[in-house]
This record gives structure tokens, sequence and C-alpha cells, in this order.
């Protein structure tokens, strides 16, 4: 442990989010989030493959998500 | 679960009239109001208690505002002055110095922990003390005092206090509480225990006098002998001693300092294998010195601890042995620990007023009938391990951290640790983020007052703080400590705040 931490000197350069279901979507939208554009962020994703997306009720958590991406849940 | 006959606890006996002893029976005969159980405390006025647990932390005016009590009534009743944290000096090194708040640093922005934003300030070149950003540790410093704010508009303002008390006033006004409220009060000492022969559960105790007092549930309030969870029932004691040295103190009152103001918090000062405590209360001080016998002799710790009191001295220095550690089995069959027979932590994080109150509390919500059944006295042996392991983690960390020279100072650095502490100090230092178990008393707030008092500080800060620009971080951070300097400014000290308490009690009683 030190007296003057620092930015770390190995920091992370590039997220990649490989998946663009449910979980892919909200991982990526969360990091830019989070992130403001700290990190290159690139989802990969192909629309040959289907996604599962059966998963359509959620629990109260769920609101605080929304309202952290700033994503209206009327317009949801 | 149908219930055929009724198998509620009839009758509780207390034994032991110490702190303990009293705020048990005042809590249960709180609970158990109205309804035919009867409480049974059994005290020799012949054996001390050791009573000089005087430091409190904040959940002891939750315990007491249970009982219908208030703030002010207590601090009327135990000469108590307000306590906003602890002062450690000389631990980090000698020289050093800082307070452990009742209290939160800062405001956390974005999901990202406000210690994240005060390592990367000190990156830039602020060098703002992490105290700057906490309202408690700031008033602390400052000398005063004001209660906190019922709704606190921000994190900023959220703060919390304790007492310093007397600890036998406060057992005596306990007793009063207790005996009003229908507790029984034997005075004599035990002779026996007596055990039923079928099952090994307590029957009786005999006293002195022949007088055999029979019960549904005992409760042991016998302080470090455990006469009834020791003795009588065989539970053996877990020895923390590889781990905390200290086993011994002597504990001496005081006059408090002739011109100086008591101090809103408590002291405790790093001596060469030990530390000393000093506590301001409105009629005296308790002063002692905590240390390792190996490593001192009698004589040599009070050479460190006389000259260094608070004022002079009114007592003779009484000597006190102890072994950090805790009893197995808290609860076995039909009798509860609570207290010191329970088990044992120097107080150097004023927890053994709160641990009582927990095991209290813990009491009563696992509160048996007389079939004690096995899951309820599993439940309660696992909570009270894991919240005295938690505690002692936390007063390990103390001396883990220490950057002193003397041999047991050096040794304590290097010696080895609990593994649930190790992994605590390796996220720590690995992410600046705090492991969060159950049952602990110490939560992120107070970690973080001591990783940064002993200049402990991650290898790095948070990568989503470099996300806001510098100037805007330096511009947020300091509208905060201008915020708290300010209502520190406006504050009025600890010694008015009491005066004022004085002169209500006065309006209200002409005596």
């Amino acid at each position: 442990m030190s007296q003057t931490p620092s930015a770390s000197p190995r920091p992370l350069r590039k997220i990649c989010v490989v998946g663009g279901g449910t979980a892919g979507w909200v991982a990526a939208a969360l990091m830019a989030e989070h992130f403001k554009g700290l990190y290159e962020l690139e989802l990969v994703e192909s629309d040959d493959i289907g996604t599962i997306g059966v998963g359509e009720s959620t629990v109260p958590p769920f609101l605080q998500l929304l309202a952290k991406l700033g994503v209206n849940e009327q317009v949801v | 679960m149908v219930e055929t006959r009724d198998t509620r606890i009839r009758k509780v006996v207390i034994v032991g009239g110490g702190t303990a002893g009293w705020m048990t029976a005042a809590a249960l005969t709180r609970h158990f109001r109205s309804t035919p159980m009867s409480i049974t405390v059994v005290e020799s006025s012949e054996i001390g208690t050791i009573g000089v647990g005087e430091a409190t932390i904040p959940t002891i005016r939750r315990f007491y505002a249970q009982l219908g009590m208030t703030d002010a009534e207590v601090m009327q009743a135990t000469q108590a002055t307000c306590k906003l944290g602890i002062r450690f000096t000389d631990w980090g090194r000698p020289g050093s110095d800082f307070i452990h708040p009742f209290g939160l640093y800062g405001q956390d922005l974005g999901g990202i922990g406000f210690h994240h934003y005060w390592m990367r300030l000190h990156e830039q070149g602020d060098a703002t003390p992490l105290s700057a950003f906490s309202l408690g540790a700031s008033l602390a410093e400052a000398g005063k005092f004001i209660h906190p704010s019922r709704n606190p508009p921000s994190a900023l303002s959220v703060f919390d206090w304790a007492l310093h008390l007397d600890a036998s006033l406060f057992a005596q006004h306990l007793r009063r509480f207790a005996e009003a409220g229908g507790c029984e009060r034997i005075d004599a000492k035990v002779r026996s225990v007596d055990l039923r022969p079928a099952d090994g559960f307590v029957d009786s105790i005999t006293l002195e006098d022949g007088r055999a007092i029979e019960g549904d549930l005992f409760i042991d309030c016998t302080g470090f002998r455990g006469l009834l969870i020791g003795e009588a029932m065989g539970s053996t004691y877990e020895d923390w001693g590889q781990w905390l040295p200290c086993d011994a103190a002597f504990a001496v009152q005081s006059e408090n300092a002739p011109d100086e103001e008591p101090a809103p918090f408590t002291r405790v000062t790093a001596r060469s294998a030990g530390w000393q405590w000093g506590i301001p209360l409105r009629h005296r001080a308790g002063n002692g010195l905590v240390f390792s016998s190996q490593h001192m002799t009698d004589q040599q710790a009070l050479d460190e601890l006389m000259p260094n009191l608070l004022g002079k001295p009114i007592t003779e220095p009484r000597r006190i042995g102890f072994r950090p550690g805790r009893r197995r089995e808290a609860w076995v069959k039909n009798c509860v620990s609570i207290g010191l027979s329970a088990g044992f932590l120097e107080p150097l994080e004023s927890t053994s007023i709160a641990l009582i109150e927990n095991g209290i509390e813990r009491l009563k919500s696992l509160f048996p009938d007389r079939n004690f059944a096995a899951p309820v006295i599993e439940e309660f042996n696992d909570q009270s391990a894991r919240e005295m392991e938690r505690t002692r983690d936390f007063i390990i960390l103390h001396y883990k951290l220490n950057g002193r020279d003397e041999p047991m100072w050096k040794a304590c650095r290097e010696g080895a640790i609990p593994d649930t502490l190790r992994r605590k100090i390796d996220l720590w230092k690995a992410r600046g983020q705090f492991v969060r178990y159950r049952w602990e008393m110490f939560h992120p707030a107070s970690w973080l007052a001591i990783y940064a008092g002993f200049d402990a500080l991650p290898d790095s800060y948070d990568p989503g703080v470099d996300a806001f620009a510098p100037a805007d971080l330096s511009l947020a951070l300091g509208e905060m400590s201008s915020a708290i300097a300010r209502t520190v400014g406006d504050t009025p000290t600890h010694a008015r705040f009491l005066a004022a308490l004085d002169r209500s009690f006065a309006a209200q009683d002409p005596s």
C-alpha cells in the first residue's frame, strides 16, 4: 500500500462486449454511462443469431437501472 | 406445529449485576412487560464490577431509547459527555493523529466511493485531509457538538454520536428501571450451580445462605469468570492471544484537566507496548493503559500511564488481567452468556457495551421456550461467533497497520492475521474496495477511517474517477469541504452544549 495512490499504471484501453442480446446491450449501455467515454467500447453481434429474449418480467431494481441510464419508464 | 402445552419461559435468572447484568435485566423487563414471565438478578454487593467500560458507540443510544429513556435523562444520570469518535495518536507513527468518527466521508458520485475521488485529489497535489470531508471528524477536532440533523439533506450532514458515561452509574440507572418494572434483585454470592442429572440443564443456583434459586433460563453475566457458561456448562474459551498481544490493563480515575473543556472524543494513544485511553466525564475522567505483559512489566506500565493522565489521579490504579477471545458456545442448553462471560476484546474501539447490546438483541429475537430448540441455539451461537470475529478483525487491523518501532509493534506488523482480515486488506490494497461480511459492527466508513488514518492507501484509485475532469473534481470536493467548515464554524462548543443541558436540568428540578 502506498501513501500516494495514482491512476493504475496499466489501465484498460478497450472493452469488447460479445453478443447483443439483453445482457450484451444492458452491459454496454451501463458501461457507456459509467465510464463516459473513458474506454473504447465495442459490441459484436450477429443478425444471423437469434437472442433468447424471453426475460420479460423484472424485479423492482430494474427501474433503478432505467433511471441510472436516464431512460424514461413511460417510453419503455 | 400445534401448541399442546404451555412451554413458555416462566422465570429468567440473571447471574451477575454489572453493566451486562443490569442492561440485560432492564431490556428483558421492558420487552416482556405485562407477560407473566419473572426476571431475577442475583448479584453480590461484595463482588466488584469491572465497570471501566466508559466509552460507547452510538448504538447505546438506540438501546436506552427502546427503554423509553431520553439522551438528556441518561446523560444526567451517568455524568456523561458527548462522543463523536475516537482520536488515535501516535499509531501510524509517533506524531500521527487522526479521528475515527461515527459518520460518513464526503458524497459518493456516480456509484463510486468518495474515497476514490479524494485519492485522485491527492494525486492532483491537493493535500486536504480526509477528515475535512467528515462533519463528525471536523466537529470533534474543533471541540464542538450539536445534535445531528434528523433529516440530513445529504451524506455530508450524516454523523452520529455516543456517550462517555460512568458505567457504574449507568448500571444503577438501569437497575432502578428494571426494579420499577418488577425485576427482583437478590444480594447474595453463588455457592454452586446445580445441573439436572437427566440432561445437564441448569436446574438452580444455590446461594451462600443455602437458598436455591430455580429458573427456566439462566443468563451468565458473571464477567471473565463465566461461572455458569464456563465452569458449570463447560463451554471452552477460544484464545486470540496469537493476534492480540495485550493481556492486561491498569485503570485509574483522575480529575479532568483544570483548564480544558471536555473533549467530544475518546483519546487512545499508542505507547511502547500497548496504548492508553482517556475519557472525559462530567465529574472526573477515566484513564487506563492496555499493555502486553510479555513486553512490559507492571511498573513500566504504570510509569507510562501515570504521568500522562488527563488530570490529578483520584484513585489507585487497578490492574485487570484478561485474555482476548470468545466463548466457543455462547449459549449451552438453558444457559446464555452475555458480556465478558461470552468473550473479551480490548476496549480500543469501545465495543464492550455494544457487544452486550447485541447479545441482548439476539436473545430477544431468538428468545426460546422450554423446548430450547437446537436450531435457535445454533443460530445464536453462530451470530455471536461471527460478530466477535468481525470485531476482533477490526481491532487487529490497528495493530497490523501500525508504523512504530518497538518490539511489540514490529511483531504485530509482521505477524500473521486471520484469513478473514487478510482478504479485506488484500482487496483494499488491490482495488480500494471493502469486503463485507454479515454481523459486522463496523461499516466501510470505519474501515476507511483506519486505513486512511494509518496512511495505508490502495495502490490505485477507481478508474471510473478519470471520467471527471480534474478541475470539476477540485470544484466539487472543494464545495463539500467548505460546506462542512461552515457548519463547524456555526456550531457551539461541546462545553456550551453541556452547559445548556445543565440549565435545562436545573429548570426541571429546582432542588
